[in-house]
Parts: C-alpha cells; sequence; structure tokens
C-alpha cells in the first residue's frame, strides 16, 4: 500500500452537515416528547360514611364540600376563611380528629385537592374521603 | 490591534458555536426531562401544596373532565374499570394504584368510583397532582 509520502494532506474534512441534521432532530424530539411537570401524590383513604355512622364518627370531622364553594362542617355553613379558621381550632384538639371529606356533585376535583392541603397546613394528615351510601 | 481578517475561517469552524449549543440543549432536554408515554385522555391534573413523591405503581386510573376512564390504554366503561381493576387487584394484593383525575372532574363521582374500587380490594390510593405554579 502506498501512503502519499511526507506532507499530507490537510485532513479530509468530513461534512458537518448531515450531523448537524440528526442533532436538530433529536433535540426537537426530546424537546417535544419530553414532560416537565412537577408530579405529587397525595394519599387517600375511603370509607363508607353508613359504615362510620355512630360510634365512628367520633373524633372525626365531616366536612362536605357544596358546589357553590362553600363548606359544611358537622353541619354548618362557612366560607373558606372560616373553614381555614376551624381547621386551626380542630388542630389544636388532641388527640387530632380525623378530617372526613364528603362532596357534592358538582365539585371539582381541584376544590377536594386544595381541602386536602388546608387540612394538611394544619398538620391534619388523617384524611377519609366518603360517599353517602344512601341518597 | 489586528484583527483576523474575515472569510479566513472555513465553513465548518464556523458552525461550530451552533453545534455546541445545540448540544449543550440536547443533553439539558435529555436529561431534565422525563419522557412520558402518551395518555388517551388529556387530563389537566389539580395543583396540590403537598410534597409527597409518587411511588413506583405501575397501575394508573385515568379520569377525564368529563368523567370518561381510561385504563391502561383503553377508554372504559365505568362497571368493565371496577372490573378490570378487581382483576388487577387479584393478581397484585397490595391494592395499590395511582389515580389521575382532572382538575375539572366530579369529586362526587371521583370519591364514589374510589369506593368502589375500594369494595374490590384497593387499599393504597395515590392521587396524582402537581406542584403549585
Amino acid at each position: 500500500m502506498r501512503f502519499s509520502a511526507g506532507r499530507r494532506r490537510p485532513t479530509a474534512e468530513i461534512s458537518l452537515t448531515p450531523l448537524i441534521d440528526v442533532v436538530f432532530i433529536l433535540l426537537i424530539f426530546f424537546m417535544l416528547a419530553s414532560s416537565f411537570l412537577d408530579w405529587r401524590a397525595i394519599g387517600l383513604k375511603t370509607a363508607k360514611l353508613g359504615n362510620m355512622a355512630g360510634a365512628a364518627s367520633e373524633g372525626s370531622v365531616l366536612v362536605k364540600l357544596r358546589a357553590d364553594g362553600d363548606y359544611l362542617v358537622s353541619g354548618e355553613r362557612m366560607s373558606r376563611a372560616g373553614f381555614a379558621d376551624r381547621l386551626q381550632a380542630l388542630a389544636g384538639r388532641a388527640p387530632k380528629p380525623r378530617i372526613v371529606v364528603e362532596a357534592e356533585t358538582g365539585v371539582p376535583v381541584q376544590a377536594l385537592v386544595r381541602t386536602v392541603d388546608m387540612a394538611a397546613e394544619q398538620g391534619l394528615t388523617d384524611v377519609t374521603l366518603a360517599s353517602r351510601s344512601e341518597p | 490591534m489586528r484583527l483576523l481578517k474575515p472569510g479566513k475561517k472555513s465553513a465548518a469552524e464556523n458552525v461550530l458555536p451552533l453545534i455546541n449549543v445545540v448540544f449543550l440543549l440536547l443533553i439539558f432536554f435529555m436529561l431534565a426531562g422525563a419522557l412520558e408515554k402518551a395518555e388517551l385522555l388529556e387530563i389537566t391534573p389539580p395543583e396540590t401544596a403537598s410534597s409527597g413523591q409518587p411511588d413506583d405503581t405501575t397501575a394508573l386510573l385515568l379520569i377525564a373532565a368529563d368523567g370518561r376512564l381510561s385504563f391502561r390504554d383503553e377508554i372504559l366503561a365505568r362497571a368493565d374499570v371496577v372490573g378490570r381493576l378487581k382483576a388487577y387487584f387479584a393478581a397484585h394484593p397490595d391494592g395499590r394504584l395511582k389515580l389521575k383525575a382532572d382538575a375539572q372532574s366530579d369529586a362526587a363521582m371521583v370519591i364514589a368510583l374510589i369506593e368502589e374500587l375500594r369494595a374490590v380490594g384497593l387499599k393504597e390510593l395515590g392521587l396524582l397532582a402537581t406542584g403549585a405554579s
């Protein structure tokens, strides 16, 4: 085999254009396909109100979310600010009460999550979801 | 001060900074972004202040704003969802499920469904939400 002696040609150039093409395509793929959502998980328990009637309801507070955005806490209607105050008062109790959340039809899941958040903010982490078995 | 005469650089040299930047962007998106499987239903998750991290549970139930349900790449009627999950929980007795519900879906329906699932073996439920923006 013969090599060109001594002086080599100034490096046979590989064209960069195909490389850039491929890298651009990869970049666009990853930009479109990747997601930057910051996922959280909220642990929830459920209970049937029917099963909790009577004895089980002691030490737990029933919060009903109304479709108009108000809260019914043990049958007493209040606004969100009032509910926040009530939660603070409840958090002072020992042992901490369990919060049982029930929702009317038409209440969005966001309101439910907000309620759970408000309770957690006051240290009330024992939140149970409930639906009424009877209308 | 003498500057290099323009036009002396080869074409390849001129695009090097561009390639550098594009490579950096590529590496950033590869590392920082999480690739996610496309889902059948379009869901806007609720926002939460809670900091609980999702566990590695693979069973994921989707609830769209209009109440449609999807499990394992199928849009199912409610009765079918309960049936599928009953079979799933029979095979996975730890009873864990992740629930991705749209922020605007009906909470009463979601709670009722969770309760129905609890009757067929649901033990631990994680409601997925995103961090508040």
